[in-house]
C-alpha cells in the first residue's frame, strides 16, 4: 500500500543542513516503496538535475520544489505544478538570492504573489510562520495568515503542512493546524521535513550543523531532538497521522498535481545580431572570406575546399551563429589586446583558425575535423577559449554587456568534502586535539574521505587510536561526509548565455566577488540539462607571455611578434632537451625533466607530442617506454596492419591521440566518422561493458568487410581500448606545444623578462616562488629584495650599472611581502613619488602604515639601503609608535639600546616567514654545518659520480609526489645551494619512511646513484630528519 | 506543579505490541493507563553515552499524569515525572 509520498525533502545540496546525496534520497525512496519523491532544499535548486535523473532511473516520479525564506526568517514549501511553475520557482529563488546579502536569500509575500502561478504552497515547517503562530498561541493571527496565503494561492493550491517528528508539542500542534485547516477549507498534507535517508543518518546531520555553527557536538545547542527526520514509508507516516488520514492521502493529490519536466528544448543560444541582409551562415562565410588571406599567403585549391566543406557542415548543423558567438568573442579580445587562444578540439577546425578564435593552423598539423565537428553530432561541440588570467574579467564583463546580465550567467562549481578538509572540520567537531587534526590532515595521502581509514591505518602515529570507539566514529563520519558539497563557488570558466531570460531556466545568486552572477549548476548539470556553456577558462601562461613581451619592448626597444616566430630554433630546443625548463608551460614537470633527454624535442610536432605523451595516462598505458625507445631507434616501428601507418606514422605506431581513434576506426571499420567519435566517446566514458562489447562486434565485422582477419582486427581494437585511458586530442596538444615553444623562447632569450613575468603571474605551474628566483640565479639573474624606494607593487627589472655583464636584475615586488596589501602599497608609492624616504623615521611619519606591515617590510629587508640593522628597526617602531610626526627630534637615552643584528639563520627565517622565500639564503646554507659530517655531498658533487656509488645527501623538497600512476613509487626533487637531484623511492622505503617524505620540508637521503640516458637519479634507501641527524652527531661528539 | 526525578525511578511496565505502556506498577499498586496524551523521542549525545528514549506522558485511570520513558537501548521503563 502506496499511499504517501513525502514532499518536504533536503538533500545535501541544502548545503550543512541535508545528510543525505539526492540519489541516496531516491534510492531509500525506492526501497521503501514510495511512489515519488519531492526536493525541497532550502531557497534553491542546486540539486535538482541529479535528483531528476536519479528518479527517472528509479521509476520514480520527481516532484520539483524548494524549502523557501520569508523575510520574517519564516520556511515556506513550494513546489512546481509544471514547466511554468517551475519558471515561477526559478524567478523566486533569484530574487530572493540576488536582493539580498549574499548567504541571506529571502522573499517577502509580494514576490510570492508576483510568481505564485503554478506553484503549490505548502505552509512550512516547524519554521512556518502559521505553525510558529500556533505553537506560541496565536491562533487568530494564524487564521489571518492563512487567508493571506489563500488569496495568493487560491484555495485548491494552499495546504497546510502537518509534522509529526516525535517532538513533545507535535501532537497539539498537529490538532491546531487541522483546525485551522476544517475552519477555512484548506487541504492539510503530512510531511516529515526530511533531512537524511535513513535514521542512521541523524549523527552525520548533527556533525553538519556543528559544522555550520562553527562549534563541537559537546557546545552546540542547536542539535535536533532525536533521529526521526528520515525518510518514512506510508505505514510509519500512516501511524503518525491516523488521525488525519486526508493529511496522507493529500501527498498523492498534490503529487499527482505536479509534472514539471526539466524539458528545456525552448531554450537556445542568442542570435548573433547580423547585418541587414545576412544570415549566420552567409555572414559567417563572408568573415571567412575576408580574413582567410590573413592566415594563409597562398589560398590554394586544398584550403578552398576544406574551408567550404567546414562552412556547409556548420550551416548543416545550425551552428552558424555559435560561431559567429564565439568569434565575436574572440574579435573583442583581438581589438582590446588580451591575449586567448582557442583550445581543445576545437583547433581542429579551419574555420576556426581563419577567424581567429585558434592559433594552430589545422592544414599544416594535419588536424583531423571529425573530432570536432562531424555530421552525425547530436550536442554543440565545446568551444573552449583560454584567456590571460589578468585579463580574463575583461572578457567577461563583454559578453555580460553583449547579451545583457538577464541572460548570461557563470557556472558553479561546488567546493565538496575530500581527505584533508573532512579530517579537519569533523575531528574539530568531534573535538579532538587540534596538533592530532593537523596532522592526519597532512599526513593523508588520498584524496577521497572515504580512503582515510585505510590510508591511517598504515601509519604507527596513529596505531594508538584504532580500535578505539571515536576513531571508529571519525572514519565512519569521514567516510559519510565523502563528496557533500561544502560550499558554492565559481567554475574557472564557465559561461552560460541564453536567448530566454536565464531566471526562467536555472535559479541564480550572487558569487562572492563582488557583481558576479552564478547559476545554481555546475558544468556537468549544464550539459545534462542540454544547454551551452562557453568557457572562457583563465590561463595564467598567456598573461606571462604577454607581459615578458611587453617588458622586453620596453627594455630592449624592439617589437616582439611571437605569433610570427619561426618554430625551429636550435637553441631552444636544445635547452629543452637539456631539461632546463623550470617556468616553461607544459614541460616543466619532473617527469618531463627526466623525459626530455630522451625524448630529444627538435620540432614543434615533436613537442606536440611531448605535451600528450607524459601525462598520467599514456604512463599508465605503458606507451609512454614504447615510443622513447623507437624514437631512440632501439626497437623497430611497426603496425597491426598497413591501413594504420598513415594514420599512427608521426607517433611511431603508438595510438596517442583521440583523432587517431577516429581515423583508425574509419579506415579499419568503415565507421563513419560520427560512429568513430562515438567509439571514442565511449572509450573515454568507460562505457558500460554491454555497450563496449556492441561496439566491438561493429568493430569486428567492419573490418572483415575489408578483408582484415579477426584476431588482427581484436588486436587493433585492444590497442585502441588501451588508448581510452588517457585520450588528449592533437589540436589541443599543438596548441599547448605553440605556447611551450614561445614560453622556452622567452626563457632562452629574454631571461630576465621571462623570470620577472614568471614571478609575476604566480601562482602557476610546479614550482614555488622560492624556487623560481634560485632557478633565475643559478642563470646568473641577481633577485633583490623588495627596497622601500625601488619597488613597485609588482615586479620590476632594475639596470645595474656597476655591473656591465648582469646589466639586468629584478626587484621584487611589494606583492610578496605579508600584510602588505593593495592600500599599503599604494600609500608608499604615491607617497615617495615627489621625494623618495630618506630614512625609516622618514618613511614611518609619511607612509602612515599599521604596525604589521612596515615590521613585515623591515624583516624583508626594504630599509637595508638606509643601513640599519633589521632587530634595531623593529625596536625604534615602538618608540615612533608614541610619537607623533611633528614633535622635536629629542632622543631619550631608554629609547637607544644597543642590540644585536639577526644571524643567517635568524633573517633567512624572517624572508620565509614574511614573503616565503629569501633572496639571499638557500635553507641548506644554514644546515649544512650542522649535518656536513659523514660525507654529505653536494648536488654538484654527486653529479660527477658514476652510477652504483653510494651516496648522503640533503636537500629542501621542492617536488614530491606519489602518482597512483607509479605501482607504489614515490619521486621527490631536492634542491641544494648548487642544484637539483632527483629522488626515487621505492614502495617498500616509502613506508617505512612516509611521514618524513610527506611531512619534512629538509630531507636527508641516503642511496645509490642510478645513470640513464643522461639522467641521474638518487634510489633512496634511507631518509632522515635533518634534526635528528642533527642530534646524532652532536650528541656523538 | 510536578515532581521531577533527576535519578529515574524504574518501572515494571505491561506494553501493548508497538511498545506503548498498558499499565504498570507504582508504590506496588498497578496504574492502568487511560491515556497517552503526548509521546515524543529523544536521542542525544551519541558521540559519548548516546541517549535514546521514548517519552510518553500518560494519564492513568486513577487519574494521575506522568511522564514516563523507555530506553531505547535496554528496553528498559523509567519514571521520569509526575504532575500534582
Amino acid at each position: 500500500m502506496n499511499n504517501y509520498v513525502e514532499l518536504h525533502c533536503h538533500s545535501n545540496f541544502s548545503i550543512l543542513d541535508g545528510a543525505s546525496h539526492p540519489e541516496d534520497l531516491v534510492a531509500r525512496a525506492s526501497e521503501i516503496g514510495i511512489p515519488a519523491l519531492a526536493l525541497t532544499d532550502h531557497d534553491g535548486l542546486y540539486g535538482i538535475i541529479p535528483f531528476h535523473k536519479a528518479c527517472l532511473a528509479a521509476g520514480l516520479k520527481p516532484v520539483i520544489g524548494a524549502e523557501m525564506t520569508l523575510k520574517n526568517g519564516s520556511h515556506l514549501t513550494l513546489l512546481a505544478k509544471n514547466n511554468r511553475g517551475y519558471s515561477n520557482l526559478c524567478r523566486l529563488i533569484t530574487r530572493a538570492q540576488l536582493e539580498q546579502r549574499k548567504g541571506s536569500p529571502a522573499i517577502d509575500k509580494r514576490d510570492l504573489a508576483q510568481y505564485s502561478g503554478d506553484l503549490i504552497c505548502l505552509s512550512g515547517c516547524r519554521k512556518g510562520e502559521i505553525t510558529t503562530l500556533i505553537a506560541s498561541g496565536r491562533t487568530e493571527k494564524a487564521h489571518e495568515v492563512a487567508r493571506g496565503y489563500i488569496d495568493i494561492f487560491g484555495q485548491q493550491d494552499f495546504y497546510i503542512e502537518l509534522q509529526n517528528n516525535l517532538y513533545p508539542e507535535d501532537k497539539r500542534i498537529c490538532h491546531a493546524l487541522v483546525k485551522i485547516a476544517k475552519d477555512l477549507n484548506l487541504g492539510s498534507v503530512a510531511i516529515n521535513n526530511v533531512h537524511y535517508a535513513t535514521t542512521e543518518g541523524y549523527r552525520l546531520h548533527d556533525v553538519l550543523t556543528c559544522i555550520r555553527n562553527r562549534t563541537t557536538l559537546d557546545k552546540c545547542d542547536t542539535l535536533r531532538l532525536n533521529s526521526e527526520f528520515h525518510l518514512k514509508s506510508s505505514k510509519e507516516m500512516t501511524e503518525l497521522f491516523q488521525e488525519c488520514p486526508e493529511a496522507i492521502s493529500n501527498t498523492i493529490t498534490i503529487a499527482e498535481k505536479c509534472s514539471a519536466n526539466l524539458d528545456f528544448s525552448q531554450y537556445r543560444f542568442p542570435d548573433f545580431p547580423l547585418p541587414e541582409g545576412e544570415t549566420a551562415a552567409s555572414y559567417l562565410a563572408k568573415l571567412c572570406r575576408q580574413k582567410i588571406h590573413k592566415r594563409y599567403a597562398n589560398v590554394n585549391q586544398e584550403i578552398e575546399a576544406k574551408v567550404n566543406y567546414e562552412l556547409k557542415l556548420i550551416e548543416k548543423l545550425a551552428l552558424s551563429g555559435y560561431f559567429l558567438v564565439v568569434w565575436d568573442i574572440m574579435d573583442y579580445a583581438e581589438r582590446n589586446g588580451i591575449p586567448a587562444q582557442g583550445r581543445g578540439s576545437a583547433a581542429n577546425s579551419t574555420v576556426a583558425y581563419i577567424l581567429g578564435i585558434t592559433r594552430v593552423d589545422p592544414i599544416k598539423n594535419k588536424l583531423f575535423l571529425g573530432r570536432f565537428l562531424n555530421e552525425e553530432m547530436s550536442s554543440v561541440p565545446d568551444i573552449d577559449i583560454d584567456v590571460s588570467t589578468a585579463h580574463r574579467e575583461k572578457l567577461i564583463q563583454y559578453v555580460y554587456q553583449k547579451y545583457e546580465r538577464e541572460h548570461v550567467a557563470m557556472v558553479c562549481t561546488y567546493v565538496t568534502f575530500q581527505a584533508r578538509n573532512a579530517i579537519r572540520e569533523v575531528g574539530k567537531v568531534l573535538g579532538m586535539p587540534p596538533d592530532l587534526i593537523d596532522k592526519m590532515a597532512k599526513s593523508v595521502s588520498v584524496y577521497d574521505a572515504k580512503g582515510i581509514e585505510q590510508d591511517l591505518a598504515g601509519l604507527k602515529e596513529f596505531e594508538s587510536y584504532f580500535s578505539s570507539a571515536p576513531w571508529q566514529q571519525f572514519t565512519s563520519l569521514c567516510r559519510e561526509i565523502a563528496d557533500f558539497p561544502r560550499h558554492l563557488s565559481i567554475h574557472n570558466g564557465g559561461m552560460i548565455i541564453s536567448s530566454r531570460t536565464l531566471s526562467e531556466i536555472v535559479p541564480l545568486e550572487k558569487a562572492t566577488m563582488p557583481g558576479r552572477i552564478v547559476c545554481q549548476w555546475d558544468k556537468d548539470d549544464i550539459a545534462d540539462s542540454g544547454l551551452i556553456k562557453v568557457d572562457l577558462l583563465g590561463l595564467r601562461m598567456l598573461s606571462l607571455i604577454h607581459e615578458a613581451c611587453q617588458l622586453a619592448e620596453e627594455n630592449h626597444k624592439t617589437k616582439l611578434d611571437l605569433d610570427r616566430l619561426p618554430l625551429d630554433d636550435r637553441e631552444v630546443y636544445d635547452m629543452i632537451c637539456g631539461g632546463d625548463t623550470i617556468g616553461v608551460f607544459q614541460v616543466e614537470s619532473r617527469a618531463q625533466l627526466q623525459t626530455l633527454p630522451q625524448t630529444k624535442p627538435h620540432s614543434i610536432e615533436d613537442l606536440t607530442i611531448e605535451v600528450a605523451l607524459v601525462r598520467p595516462g599514456p604512463l599508465q598505458g605503458n606507451m609512454v617506454h614504447p615510443y622513447i625507445r623507437r624514437r631512440n631507434h632501439l626497437e623497430k616501428v611497426t603496425y597491426l596492419h598497413p591501413k594504420l601507418k598513415p594514420i599512427l606514422e608521426e607517433t611511431l605506431g603508438i595510438v596517442l591521440f583521440q583523432e587517431q581513434v577516429i581515423q583508425v576506426a574509419t579506415a579499419i571499420a568503415d565507421f563513419t566518422p560520427g560512429e568513430a567519435d562515438s567509439l571514442r566517446r565511449a572509450m573515454t566514458r568507460k562505457k558500460p561493458k554491454r555497450a563496449m562489447d556492441e561496439m566491438r562486434q561493429r568493430f569486428l565485422e567492419g573490418a572483415t568487410r575489408n578483408g582484415i582477419d579477426n584476431d588482427k582486427a581484436s588486436r587493433i581494437f585492444q590497442a585502441l581500448e588501451g588508448f581510452a585511458e588517457y585520450g588528449f586530442c592533437k589540436s589541443h596538444a599543438a596548441g599547448f606545444a605553440l605556447l611551450c615553444y614561445q614560453s622556452a623562447w622567452l626563457k632562452r632569450y629574454y631571461p630576465v623578462e621571462f623570470y620577472c613575468a614568471l614571478l609575476n603571474n604566480q601562482p602557476m605551474g610546479f614550482y614555488s616562488p622560492e624556487v623560481i628566483v634560485r632557478d633565475a640565479k643559478r642563470h646568473g639573474i641577481e633577485v633583490l629584495p623588495a627596497d622601500i624606494n625601488k619597488s613597485s607593487d609588482r615586479c620590476t627589472i632594475e639596470d645595474n650599472k656597476t655591473c656591465p655583464e648582469r646589466s639586468r636584475r629584478i626587484r621584487l615586488g611589494f606583492r610578496y611581502i605579508k600584510e602588505v596589501g593593495e592600500k599599503a602599497m599604494s600609500q608608499i608609492m604615491a607617497e615617495r613619488q615627489s621625494t623618495p624616504y630618506v630614512s625609516f623615521d622618514d618613511f614611518y611619519f609619511r607612509a602612515g602604515l599599521a604596525r604589521k606591515p612596515v615590521e613585515n617590510l623591515i624583516l624583508a629587508g626594504a630599509f637595508d639601503s638606509f643601513g640599519c640593522q633589521k632587530r634595531q628597526l623593529l625596536w625604534r617602531l615602538g618608540p615612533l609608535e608614541k610619537k607623533g610626526p611633528t614633535e622635536l627630534p629629542l632622543e631619550f637615552g631608554d629609547t637607544k639600546v644597543s642590540l644585536p643584528d639577526f644571524t643567517e639563520l635568524e633573517e633567512m627565517k624572517a624572508d620565509y616567514e614574511v614573503q616565503g622565500l629569501s633572496t639571499k639564503y638557500h635553507p641548506m646554507h644554514a644546515l649544512r654545518r650542522d649535518i656536513s659530517r659523514d660525507g654529505l655531498l653536494k648536488s654538484s658533487e654527486v653529479a660527477r659520480l658514476p652510477s652504483n656509488a653510494r651516496v648522503r645527501i640533503a636537500g629542501y623538497v621542492i617536488t614530491r609526489q606519489r602518482p597512483p600512476t607509479a605501482k607504489g613509487f614515490a619521486f621527490m626533487t631536492l634542491e641544494d645551494e648548487e642544484g637539483m637531484l632527483n629522488v626515487i623511492i621505492k614502495p617498500n622505503v616509502y613506508h617505512r619512511y612516509r611521514q618524513i617524505f610527506k611531512l619534512e620540508p629538509l630531507i636527508l637521503v641516503q642511496g645509490t646513484i642510478q645513470r640513464q640516458h643522461d639522467i641521474l637519479n638518487i634510489i633512496a634507501d634511507t631518509l632522515i630528519r635533518p634534526c635528528d641527524e642533527w642530534e646524532k652527531q652532536t650528541s656523538s661528539v | 506543579m510536578s515532581k521531577l526525578f533527576h535519578e529515574a525511578i524504574t518501572l515494571e511496565v505491561k506494553e501493548d505490541i508497538q511498545h506503548k505502556p498498558i499499565s504498570f506498577l507504582y508504590k506496588s499498586g498497578k496504574e492502568g493507563v487511560e491515556e497517552i496524551c503526548e509521546q515524543w523521542r529523544v536521542s542525544r549525545e551519541w558521540w559519548k553515552r548516546a541517549t535514546d528514549r521514548e517519552y510518553f506522558r500518560v494519564r492513568t485511570v486513577r487519574g494521575i499524569v506522568c511522564e514516563m520513558y523507555r530506553d531505547l537501548l535496554t528496553g528498559a521503563w523509567y519514571l521520569q515525572r509526575i504532575y500534582d
